[in-house]
């Protein structure tokens, strides 16, 4: 999947609510949470509407300039979930993803993005029931920080 | 013009009875380094000794301008140009290099239709107030290049700094017009000889003239000295972007779905993709002929082209170079004796 | 140790073991040096090593080996940056020869500042410092002042690539723990970081001189350029400023062996080895593991255990 097809989805996933709404993106790996989150619909659980999907074919794909891109483009959190380490489709994906990504996390709080916008996690294709509880509380944890003024404000 | 004198207590008065019609851009240090900002407190105001870091060239030439926004309506676009300048700016402070390396930017974007406005509405709307170099810095070289530190241009007054009080003379209609004010009295005979004094010691520890313009008709489109150059040097823009007389730019845009802008931003010769072309060749795909470009563009075909040098000498890509590339040392080599030909 | 270093490297040259000896010579003032690369004896004979030898040569390596076998001075931070390289097969094994040189700091240009610099004539090592030579006299600084910050918590020994050692490293004593600077930037609230940073990025002129001066920036097409997908703009407003370094710092994350390169080749002061040293106490924290000790070592990011750091530690 070439970086292009992803930031052109990160690009265009703007919309301009009347009253302040946490806008969340989500890169979701497409074996595990994606096919999560199609079961959480399919079982009608209800969770909120704020997150906007970016579906990878795995979580190792996520480069963190995915990430710093939606923050630039105004993003008040990330989400980036993927399969259980030892059950990735690709079978080494998601532990290359595991480094990269706390890593980076670490470099987010460093640089003084509230560590509460970013959320890393692991969901499989079973688990519609912690989708819809992972975004719920991340959706509820980002509106309590307020709209995200910037990665330099 | 009548010269005048100005007490060193008096300038902060000075410049804040001009804020209402200037904006104050001047020399202020943060974090060890000096650059020309918007000053509202003249105690802010650092003029040395030596000469800052960077000169005023962000101040006609912003290292990012946008060009005009747009936004997309079915078929068609609205367009709209930037706002040109509200207010008039004085800039306090300026060496002579600096504003000297303005008449080569005027050459260039005046050069052919349509003239750079946006440049000449920042020119015209700007007061400079030179400042005499008393302390030049291990790089400078501007006398080597031309005598404007002591007959200066595109000034509108020229200081210099007497210890206790600035001897002032204004250049031009506008500059008179600055030192009409009350803080200023007329200078005296006694001024003007320690001035003349003073600048005649200043000027003979510098290096003399050399008519590089002459030199740079033989100059070695081989010569090794390029390759070993190339080696070197790292191929970093520092060089060019603290240049006062670069002016290259690259023109991009930033699109948000419906709506963008296009802007502007510095460009230089040493970056790789800066000659590349749209079917993929590039004429100068290596340091070797960058590094020549960058010194022939300056003592060859600036001369050739425009009548003068583009080098101020101010030495700032001396300085900053991290791999102390030296200019000075470069030209001496390439007009060495056994080099020009009879 | 001047003398010994231009014989060996003659030494280098005459029998042919390599081509080229990059070293350092003296530059255009007597409190500079320039980069040299040494191809005959008559050249060898201009290579110095002094306290004003601040480069990392390294960074020419992986252009200077095309030619054939390179021989390149280096003081025991630069040797790391050899490590990396190999590691990451940007130059083999049999390519270069490092000759290391003992090092007891170099300078910090900044302790210059109320030295005339016209009037300098020599800048020397002494027992504690550094004695500069002007005109009018001789001034001693001592380290604390006349060192770079990186040499002050500097507690390398003999390197690990060392092919020529031209003489013991001297015993050190860190005076500043080299996470210092970290932990005081690690008392700011978000809020202040972001401002921090703010504040440096806003003098960012993208000359890409921190790229072009780091060894470990070697990409033949760094992300910054690219237009077909593009990450960053030219615009220099703070935020795709910020954009752009904090992706390098990432691309360095495990790499960056903080020779400070980035830091001395801004024109703008910009703190950027902060960024650095950050993510190399991360990487040791998280992973156990330190850039440029270990040639045969895989790449941090290239590379996983079973047992690393999870998001959801309970599983």
């Amino acid at each position: 999947m070439s970086d292009t097809a992803v930031t052109e989805q990160v690009e265009t996933k703007e919309t301009k609510p009347k009253e302040w709404e946490p806008k969340i993106i989500g890169f979701l790996c497409n074996w595990c949470t994606y096919a999560g989150a199609d079961l959480a619909g399919s079982s009608r659980l209800k969770y909120p509407p704020n997150m906007r999907v970016v579906k990878v074919p795995c979580s190792g794909r996520v480069d963190p300039q995915f990430v710093m891109k939606a923050f630039e483009r105004g993003f008040d959190g990330v989400l980036v979930s993927g399969c259980h380490p030892g059950d990735c489709h690709y079978a080494k994906g998601n532990y290359y993803a595991r480094r990269r990504i706390m890593l980076f996390q670490r470099m987010l709080q460093f640089m003084g993005i509230e560590p509460e916008r970013f959320h890393f996690d692991w969901i499989s294709a079973a688990e519609g029931q912690k989708f819809a509880e992972v975004v719920e509380q991340f959706t509820e944890q980002v509106r309590k920080l307020g709209p995200f003024k910037g990665v330099t404000g | 013009m009548e010269s005048k004198v100005i007490s060193k207590q008096d300038i902060a008065p000075w410049l804040k009875g001009l804020a209402e019609k200037y904006d104050v851009i001047a020399p202020v240090t943060e974090d060890g380094v000096t650059r020309f900002k918007p000053v509202d407190d003249p105690s802010a105001i650092d003029l040395g000794p030596t000469p800052a870091k960077s000169g005023i060239r962000e101040h006609f030439t912003p290292e990012t301008e946008t060009l005009f926004d747009y936004k997309l309506e079915g078929l068609s676009a609205e367009v709209t140009p930037p706002e040109g300048i509200k207010k008039d700016r004085l800039i306090f402070g300026a060496r002579a290099c600096d504003a000297a390396a303005l008449r080569y930017v005027d050459a260039v974007y005046s050069n052919v239709e349509p003239v750079d406005t946006p440049y000449f509405d920042r020119r015209e709307h700007t007061a400079i107030v030179g400042l005499f170099c008393n302390k030049p810095s291990w790089t400078c070289f501007c006398t080597e290049v031309g005598d404007f530190m002591m007959n200066p241009i595109n000034m509108d007054v020229y200081l210099t700094d007497l210890g206790e009080k600035y001897y002032a003379e204004a250049l031009t209609p506008k500059g008179e017009e600055l030192l009409g004010s009350s803080q200023f009295q007329p200078a005296t005979g006694a001024d003007k000889q320690a001035v003349e004094a003073h600048r005649e010691s200043v000027q003979a520890k510098l290096p003399k003239p050399v008519d590089h313009a002459k030199a740079s008709e033989s100059y070695d489109w081989d010569d090794p000295i390029w390759q070993k150059l190339a080696e070197v040097c790292l191929g970093c823009g520092a060089c060019s972007f603290l240049c006062p007389t670069c002016h290259c730019f690259d023109i991009m845009e930033c699109a948000k779905g419906k709506k963008g802008s296009r802007f502007r931003c510095w460009d230089t010769c040493q970056f790789d993709k800066f000659t590349l072309m749209g079917h993929g060749h590039n004429p100068r795909p290596s340091r070797v002929e960058r590094t020549r470009q960058r010194v022939f563009h300056k003592f060859k075909y600036s001369p050739e082209r425009y009548g003068m040098l583009g080098c101020v000498g101010c030495g700032r890509c001396v300085a900053v170079c991290p791999v102390n590339i030296d200019i000075r040392k470069v030209i001496q080599e390439i007009e060495s004796e056994d080099k020009v030909s009879a | 140790m001047e003398k010994e270093l231009r014989d060996k490297a003659r030494e280098l040259l005459e029998s042919g073991q390599v081509g080229t000896v990059i070293g350092y010579e003296a530059g255009s003032a007597p409190f500079k040096c320039a980069p040299l690369y040494a191809r005959t004896p008559e050249e060898a004979e201009r290579l110095v090593w002094n306290p004003t030898c601040v480069n990392n040569l390294a960074v020419y390596l992986p252009q200077a080996v095309k030619q054939g076998p390179v021989a390149v001075v280096v003081k025991p931070c630069d040797a790391k940056s050899v490590v990396e390289l190999l590691k990451e097969n940007q130059v083999e094994r049999d390519d270069v020869k490092t000759i290391v040189v003992p090092c007891p700091g170099v300078l910090n240009l900044d302790a210059l500042a109320d030295v005339d610099l016209s009037d300098v004539r020599s800048v020397e090592w002494t027992d504690d410092g550094i004695k500069v030579t002007t005109g009018s006299g001789e001034v001693s600084i001592p380290k604390e002042k006349a060192f770079l910050p990186k040499c002050l918590s500097c507690a390398l020994g003999d390197p690990e690539i060392a092919d020529i050692k031209l003489g013991e490293q001297p015993v050190r004593t860190p005076v500043v723990d080299s996470k210092m600077s970290v932990e005081e930037y690690e008392k700011l609230s978000p809020l202040e970081r972001r401002e921090f940073w703010a504040k440096h990025f806003a003098k960012c002129i993208r000359c890409y001189a921190c790229r072009q001066a780091c060894p470990g920036c070697y990409c033949k097409e760094c992300f910054a350029d690219k237009l077909g997908q593009m990450w960053v703009t030219r615009s220099t407003d703070p935020t795709t400023n910020w954009f752009f370094h904090m992706t390098r710092a990432m691309h360095l994350a495990g790499r960056c062996i903080g020779c400070g390169e980035c830091e001395r080749a801004c024109p703008m002061g910009i703190p950027l080895s902060l960024l650095g040293k950050k993510l190399e106490m991360e990487v040791e924290d998280m992973f156990e593991t330190r850039p440029g000790e270990d040639a045969e070592a895989l790449p941090v990011l290239g590379s996983w255990k079973a047992e690393d750091p999870d998001p959801c530690p309970e599983e």
